[in-house]
């Protein structure tokens, strides 16, 4: 009996101890080639490392890396990430210095850090460089001017080419909104006609017209579960901000107002916040736990009529074996209340300070603004960074691509301060305390301002973001 | 002369036997403690440049000391262990006098028990994430199909996102604590038992009396086990609910985390580590003290 005893003893004691065992992943080197032949080919037998974030638009990319290395020789070694694990990874990466990666995807929220640590440089003197153009498709006047600004542009230097932008817009059910009986039924009880919403009460009237219960009838057919009027991203995650910052816009607050003061617990941000707390009323319960990869599968559902979403989720709503809305969206700008807003959101490519080959990453990213692979990856679900691809007709098919190119024009970008990832912090922390009901709107902003001007501390007003 | 030499041999063998495991700890433990140690003192912060040579002596501990969040993590920390902990070691005895009292294939019962041990931590995470689902998940269709009067929103409420985040835990570790316990169990002389039965004790007076004295130390090295690897939280409930919502779940490893790497500040982070290296190390020595001979010398 004893002799059993310990042996239960031991195997408990050994499976604990294999479970705390934590496995290391090793580093990447590069090997840098040196120049194997004459034009597009001068950089023939490089190895460039890239590290991105795993989506569509990069999944895209790797597709074609092919005919990269067939034109130029250089064979690009892309690791793909889900976005917490590229950030970190670029961070300990450029922190120890070990030139592991040649080019890097960063969202332009941290271009101000990585400008200031000089952990990326500027692309000057290789666009100015005359032996460097050497991709023949590439026209760098075909890259839409305000994107490359928003995502590269650092205080009148360029640091990087925009990736995987997407910009957030306004996706609702089109077979809904054109249901006869619905319109009826909705003139009957707010007056006015059933329309795609232009204001935010209007949105808010139609998010409350489409809840219903399990049972009830929606557009003529009996409801075999819940139907919502939105979808909300109110999780303590990157999500709810981009989200909320739309309300804040258009309500006219912000987090800083136009001489660069703190805006974020004005007036009009904190009604701002009030009405999107309101909303969430009409949203599919467990909003504080939804960023946008749950408000995808909510909409894929067809359980929300409404949502203000990133333009890239759209593809997978059109995705007849996920979505059972595919063919029934409808795209438009976000309604408004003081002004226009639409959240810009991004990824760019950079190069960093201590890549081992800058030259042919930089042939890379001429490469990688040519209308070829620009389209190629519209094609399979991204959006393009020219106008000549945004222009071409065979795109047009695209259900988003109209209220995309629209939506793009007026797109406001958030602040991209080295401050501002703490600040982000602060600012998710306590939209996910509101929604929660932890605390109310005045409150929650109050100290996220309070926080700021600690961050901030002696640099306000902040007249460059 | 002969037996001197064999003598020293031993001893260069243990040293020869001792010196990779020694060499091992140092560089993978030691060394990162003495370099957070240093890194407290200073301010190093990503999004700052040029600071990570600003020597700010105790600034980072001071500051720590009036971090309202951090209390709360503290505070969560400690809820969250307290009740992972006393639900697990209650489940752990029942299961382990289950596990006790099954007459055959012991052995099977005693392997299935393991299995939720085998998942990682991660895994489980998404396991619960998509089981608490209040739209697609398995628990939202039973409560909502059998109309049971209990909450659908689990993670939009800060009581019970927390109570979420506990049963996580007592699933992945009860087990554990069972075989623990069924070990205990099992080193109990049974001449014990039949004295008591002789005597007259029904099984009530003998579980009191005998078994659960008799399984004092095994409980308490199993309590300071767990009680530490629960300080430790982190996975679970980052994947789960990342620390929300607002702060309701943040348990100390995940606000350590977020100070660290996504707000990257590494110097305070690491004024935390040590703040958790000494709690830590308290409990190893009391751990120490209950394993090591009771104290008593």
């Amino acid at each position: 009996m004893k002799a059993w005893a310990k042996k239960i003893f031991s195997i408990a004691l050994i499976a604990a101890m294999a479970l705390t065992l934590v496995a290391c992943g090793g580093g990447s080197s590069s090997d840098g080639g040196e120049g194997g032949g004459e034009g597009a080919k001068k950089y023939a037998g490089t190895t460039l490392y890239m590290i991105a974030e795993q989506q569509t638009p990069t999944e895209s990319l790797k597709k074609q890396l092919g005919d990269f290395e067939e034109l130029t020789g250089i064979k690009v070694e892309l690791e793909m990430a889900p976005f917490d694990d590229v950030v970190q990874k670029e961070t300990l990466a450029f922190e120890s210095k070990s030139g592991a990666y040649d080019i890097v995807a960063a969202p332009y929220q941290f271009l101000g850090n990585l400008v200031e640590n000089e952990y990326i440089q500027p692309l000057e003197p290789f666009m100015e460089d005359e032996s460097l153009a050497v991709i023949e498709d590439y026209d760098e006047s075909d890259l839409i001017e305000g994107m490359w600004k928003a995502s590269g542009e650092w205080k009148d230097k360029i640091y990087g080419v925009p990736a995987n932008s997407c910009i957030m817009f306004m996706a609702y059910r089109q077979d809904l909104f054109d249901n006869e009986d619905e319109k009826a039924a909705f003139k009957d009880k707010y007056g006015y006609e059933l329309a795609v919403p232009t204001d935010w009460d209007q949105y808010r009237d139609i998010a409350e017209f489409f809840t219903r219960k399990k049972g009830d009838k929606l557009a003529g057919e009996t409801l075999d579960k819940d139907m919502y009027g939105v979808s909300i991203m109110g999780k303590r995650h990157d999500a709810a901000t981009c989200e909320w910052l739309n309300y804040a816009w258009s309500f006219g607050g912000g987090v800083f107002d136009d001489e660069g003061n703190i805006a974020i617990n004005n007036d009009k941000s904190v009604k701002a916040l009030e009405y999107w707390k309101d909303l969430t009323q009409f949203a599919p319960p467990g909003v504080t736990s939804v960023t946008w990869d749950e408000q995808t599968t909510q909409i894929q559902q067809g359980i929300a009529a409404m949502a203000i979403a990133f333009n890239d989720c759209a593809p997978a709503y059109e995705d007849p074996d996920g979505s059972v809305v595919a063919g029934k969206m409808g795209y438009a700008k976000l309604p408004v209340k003081e002004k226009d807003a639409a959240h810009y959101g991004a990824w760019s490519y950079f190069i960093p300070t201590d890549s081992k080959n800058p030259e042919a990453a930089y042939v890379f990213l001429e490469w990688f603004n040519t209308p070829k692979v620009q389209k190629q990856i519209a094609i399979d679900g991204g959006f393009p960074n020219l106008t000549s691809v945004y222009e071409d007709p065979e795109l047009d098919k695209i259900p988003y691509w109209e209220a995309s190119k629209e939506v793009y024009a007026i797109s406001t970008t958030r602040p991209r301060i080295p401050e501002w990832n703490s600040m982000n912090e602060a600012l998710m922390l306590q939209l996910s305390n509101v929604l929660s009901g932890k605390a109310e709107p005045k409150e929650g902003l109050d100290a996220v301002a309070k926080e700021y001007e600690k961050l901030l501390d002696g640099q306000l007003p902040i007249t460059y973001q | 002369m002969k037996r001197r030499k064999k003598l020293t041999n031993h001893t260069t063998l243990a040293v020869r036997f001792h010196l990779p495991t020694f060499i091992t700890l140092t560089v993978i433990t030691l060394v990162p403690l003495i370099y957070a140690l240093r890194l407290s003192f200073y301010d190093f912060k990503l999004s700052d440049a040029g600071s990570k040579d600003r020597f700010v002596g105790l600034k980072n501990y001071v500051h720590l000391f009036h971090d309202a969040d951090f209390f709360n993590s503290a505070g969560k920390t400690f809820i969250f262990m307290f009740f992972a902990v006393i639900f697990e070691v209650i489940i752990g005895i029942l299961l382990a006098l289950a596990l006790n009292s099954i007459p055959k294939v012991k052995r099977l019962f005693t392997s299935m028990t393991l299995i939720p041990m085998m998942v990682a931590p991660l895994v489980i995470g998404l396991m619960f994430s998509f089981y608490t689902n209040p739209q697609l998940g398995l628990y939202t269709w039973i409560v909502q199909t059998l109309h049971l009067p209990l909450p659908t929103n689990l993670t939009g409420d800060s009581f019970h996102a927390m109570v979420i985040v506990v049963i996580m835990d007592v699933w992945e570790w009860a087990p554990y604590m069972g075989l623990v316990f069924l070990a205990g169990l099992q080193s109990i002389d049974g001449e014990y038992y039949e004295a008591a039965r002789v005597d007259g004790a029904n099984s009530r007076q003998i579980f009191r009396t005998i078994t659960l004295p008799l399984m004092r130390p095994v409980m308490t090295v199993a309590i300071l086990l767990r009680a530490m690897e629960t300080f430790k939280e982190f996975d679970k409930p980052y994947i789960l609910t990342g620390g929300g919502p607002g702060n309701a779940t943040e348990v100390i490893d995940l606000y350590t985390y977020r100070q660290a790497f996504v707000q990257f500040k590494f110097s305070y982070a690491s004024a935390i580590c040590i703040i958790l290296f000494i709690v830590l190390f308290t409990f190893g020595m009391i751990y120490q003290r209950v394993t090591m001979g009771g104290g008593r010398d």
